[in-house]
């Protein structure tokens, strides 16, 4: 049903992007580094469905795989980095390009896939991230940052599984530039090839899942549309919605 | 021979010691008598009263003192009593200098001054009337200021208005008017802007002598400098038009910046450029992006929404003059129920003075529908009919003119195209081509494509009527910070974009120490660059008479730290130019500020009133008397005059003391010689 509606939306907005270049449509850029990198190699197609069906986003059609020491990351505003159990640290240059990538307005979203929180992954990025950026440590996101309304009203963090109720995430420049979750947001999306999902989410179910659907939509809409919904003329409105 | 010795040295002793008496003599003090004879002294008809009230009291104060008699204004005159007709009248008053000079004539017997005067003093000076009085003149000043002296004349006695303020914000005039002389009757005030009357009041002021006020609101509903006067219409008969009206200027500025953002779609051209506007404390950003079109689901309730209706009828309707600058970014406006008229409110929006940038993408423009707009006529580029609106592929920008404001990203020549060639290249841009029959700025094309013999324009800008418009047909100048080794620049050039189009331009602020200038007076000019400055720049000053003719060329004024600072005294009256350039090699900004002198007679004639207060503090420093009015017995406080020394007599003469030294030594000699004592 999804894949009739997406096509509808195809054929109606004709969202598909028609220039060679990425232009300015989102593109799903995932890092690619040193370690198990790549937990869901597919998710990525029903993500960029999802955001067709839904939004008005124009999205590139094809995942871009992108090593941090690749000079390419700098036109790639958004960049997605998974990990499950592993993380062997970046290299300096690595390092360099991401610093950079961050001081210049670059986002980076990290899911962590394991489903635990004490994993080796969790543990060595953040140590990695917080030498980074020593001035702007990983801390939680409140619930009535924008990203938990750029276009679905959140009141909860989702995911796979919920270990913890919160995002994390480094503020800088007045913007949180890096994001992290430790509930595998991205593993709501994984389906067989008989297109079955291919994990339960606890402890809430399908309820969950699309939450975290949702919350993957917001984070995708933010670095779109940065503090676009805590401009006083949404106020009113988002105020008066959240109390219904 | 040691009694001799004794005696050479007792005389010389008492020769040095001089013992003598003073003999002494008794003067006559000295009254100085300090007669105002300025202008506003003789229109109010004081000078007459104080001639007549000499003629009462001259006989008796001659007995007593030796009188001298000293008429005063911006100058000072001795003169006989016999001339008191014929007191030359002063077009300013000085009465501190007045007082020193007559002070300098009259050393040691000077006993008391007796002012008389309104205390209108005018002229500037570095020090203060009641220092000079302590310090100076040391003897006491007797004051008679003729306080109730009647005379026709209506005055605007006071005036308080802002000298700046800001857009929207409230803001008043308040005029004091002191009537003389008139009986109960209605008085019209009026304020005036260019020389219009734009608002009146009538008031009734009752009895012979009366004061009363009155406030107007001013308009600061547009930006910008406003010339008013308030005027209080004249009375039959009075003595004086030139205090009924009087000039001020307001300045209404900008609060912030209001920028309007309209974007099609979420995209990272969006995000970048909305956090440099966010982040500008002189904007305020209001932006609305379509984050979903009328096909897309949601497959949730409204409610769990946080999307809004999008007001496209208020915005391109009611709400666009509350904007300074619109910005649309790839909104295709049909699917929103836009209708190609509410286009027709946004042209006039321009001509009126708005300013519209317009960024390129597959939905803008010809893929849009605008080229069936009233926009396509004034677009400083034609729309490309092609079903296939972005040209794909990666490229630099070609700069057309590197001294354009929007892209002077640094003020520096060489550093500003060094920049540009170093810029990230942008990924597509739009089919713009130059408009025909268009007064337009190229600012940045395409390098290599072209069509119909065209170079594609990536940005241009014009002017239409007071408005300005600006169309940028890349979507993704987010790469010149994401991909750039100096970030900043990205936001230099959007910030340089909204002050272009706001006429916000890189500016110079000039601030006078005064608003009214007479004749003679010097004004105090502070300047400051609305941009950062380097070391190296200068701010040169060129001032013109009012025939506009060169009178003044300075290449260089005095710099402390970010500000400039000059002085210019105006001697002859008129509406004189005074122009700042700051350079740093080139130019960066000028500005060009008005100075009006009026005649000095103004000065005298702005307020006929005496300013009793400072009379009676003055006495009151030096120990005078102070009469308000016509004081029926003139008592004086003076100083006690020493009695001069006429002479000193020694009680022994020098000579005898001399003879006394030379017989000593001479016998001490010749007793010597006779006893062989050597």
């Amino acid at each position: 049903m999804k894949k009739i509606i997406f096509l509808l939306a195809v054929v109606v907005s004709g969202n598909f992007s028609t220039f060679a270049g990425y232009g300015n449509s989102f593109v799903f850029a995932q890092v690619r580094y040193r370690g198990n990198w790549d937990p869901y190699p597919y998710v990525w197609k029903d993500i960029l469905n999802f955001l067709l069906t839904t939004t008005s986003i124009v999205v590139y059609p094809e995942r871009v795989v992108v090593d941090l020491s690749d000079e390419k990351i700098f036109s790639l505003p958004f960049l997605f980095l998974l990990g499950r159990n592993d993380f062997s640290g970046f290299s300096w240059k690595e390092r360099e390009n991401l610093r950079r990538f961050i001081d210049r307005g670059g986002m980076l979203f990290i899911d962590d896939s394991s489903g635990w929180s004490g994993s080796d992954f969790s543990r060595l990025i953040q140590k990695e991230l917080n030498q980074l950026f020593p001035e702007a440590p990983l801390r939680v996101i409140p619930l009535d940052s924008a990203i938990f309304r750029s276009y679905y009203l959140l009141r909860t963090v989702s995911g796979r599984v919920l270990v913890k109720d919160y995002l994390l995430g480094s503020t800088i420049s007045g913007r949180p530039a890096i994001i992290y979750s430790y509930n595998d947001l991205l593993g709501t999306w994984a389906k067989d090839r008989m297109g079955n999902y291919l994990w339960e989410c606890l402890p809430g179910g399908e309820k969950q899942r699309f939450e975290a659907q949702k919350l993957t939509l917001n984070i995708i809409m933010y670095a779109l549309c940065g503090t676009y919904k805590s401009d006083a003329v949404h106020q009113p409105y988002i105020q008066e919605k959240l109390k219904q | 021979m040691k009694k001799v010795r004794i005696l050479v040295f007792l005389s010389l002793l008492i020769y040095l010691l001089n013992p003598s008496r003073k003999i002494y003599e008794k003067q006559k003090p000295v009254l100085a008598i300090a007669l105002d004879t300025s202008r506003s002294f003789e229109l109010s008809g004081r000078l007459k009263e104080a001639r007549n009230f000499l003629r009462k009291n001259f006989p008796r104060l001659a007995e007593e003192y030796e009188v001298k008699i000293y008429c005063f204004g911006d100058g000072v005159q001795e003169i006989s009593f016999a001339n008191l007709e014929k007191c030359p009248v002063f077009p300013r008053t000085a009465i501190s200098e007045a007082l020193r000079t007559i002070r300098r004539l009259n050393s040691d017997n000077l006993s008391a001054i007796l002012l008389l005067s309104d205390g209108q003093e005018n002229v500037d000076t570095s020090f203060s009337l009641e220092e000079v009085l302590k310090n100076e003149v040391g003897v006491p000043v007797n004051i008679v200021s003729f306080e109730n002296i009647s005379f026709r004349d209506i005055a605007i006695a006071r005036l308080q208005y802002p000298e700046t303020t800001f857009r929207n914000m409230p803001a008043r005039v308040l005029m004091g008017v002191r009537i003389n002389g008139f009986g109960p009757e209605n008085v019209q005030v009026q304020l005036e802007k260019d020389d219009k009357v734009v608002q009146k009041k009538v008031v009734t002021a009752g009895g012979l002598k009366s004061y009363f006020e009155a406030e107007f609101v001013l308009d600061t509903s547009q930006t910008g400098n406003f010339n008013y006067a308030v005027r209080v219409l004249p009375g039959k008969g009075e003595i004086s038009y030139q205090n009924n009206y009087q000039k001020f200027s307001l300045k209404v500025l900008r609060e912030q910046l209001r920028v309007l953002y309209i974007c099609g779609q979420p995209g990272y051209d969006y995000a970048f450029r909305r956090l440099v506007w966010k982040n500008n404390p002189g904007i305020d950003l209001v932006s609305f992006v379509i984050l979903r079109n009328p096909e897309n689901v949601t497959l949730v309730p409204d409610k769990d929404l946080s999307l809004i209706p999008f007001p496209a009828y208020d915005i391109f309707s009611k709400d666009l003059k509350r904007f300074d600058v619109l910005v649309i970014e790839n909104f295709d406006f049909a699917r929103f129920g836009v209708p190609r008229k509410h286009f027709e409110n946004l042209v006039e929006w321009v001509r009126q003075g708005g300013g519209l940038l317009l960024i390129g993408g597959p939905k803008a423009f010809f893929g849009g529908g605008y080229n069936l707009t009233a926009l396509a006529d004034i677009l400083p580029v034609e729309m490309v009919a092609d079903a296939e609106q972005m040209i794909p592929g990666e490229f630099s920008v070609k700069p057309k003119n590197y001294n354009f404001p929007i892209l002077q990203l640094s003020p520096d020549i060489k550093e500003n195209i060094r920049i540009w060639e170093n810029l990230p290249l942008l990924d597509t841009t739009q089919k713009l081509i130059p408009a025909r029959d268009k007064k337009a700025e190229i600012l940045l094309t395409h390098p290599t494509a072209v069509i119909a013999a065209k170079e594609v324009v990536v940005m241009a800008g014009s002017d239409f009527g007071r408005g300005r418009i600006v169309v940028f047909g890349s979507p993704t100048s987010f790469r010149w910070a994401l991909g750039a080794e100096t970030p900043q620049y990205y936001r230099v050039f959007w910030e340089n974009v909204i002050r272009y189009l706001s006429h916000n331009e890189p500016g110079l602020v000039v601030l006078k120490d005064r608003q009214q200038v007479y004749e003679g007076q010097s004004v105090n000019f502070t300047v400051k660059p609305l941009v950062a400055i380097s070391p190296k720049a200068k701010l040169e000053v060129s001032v013109f008479q009012p025939d506009r003719k060169l009178a003044m060329f300075k290449e260089e004024v005095a710099r402390k730290g970010e500000e400039f600072f000059y002085q210019q005294q105006f001697l002859d009256r008129g509406r004189y130019l005074v122009k700042f350039i700051l350079r740093d090699g080139r130019v960066i900004a000028q500005k060009e500020t008005e100075v009006e002198v009026v005649p000095d007679y103004f000065l005298e004639e702005k307020n006929l009133e005496t300013n009793s207060g400072l009379l009676f503090r003055l006495a009151n420093v030096t120990q005078g008397r102070f009469y308000p009015g016509f004081p029926e017995e003139l008592k004086l406080n003076t100083r006690q005059i020493k009695m001069r020394i006429l002479q000193r007599r020694s009680y022994i003469p020098a000579e005898i003391l001399f003879g006394i030294v030379v017989i000593s030594l001479l016998g001490e000699w010749i007793y010597r010689r006779l006893y062989g004592l050597w």
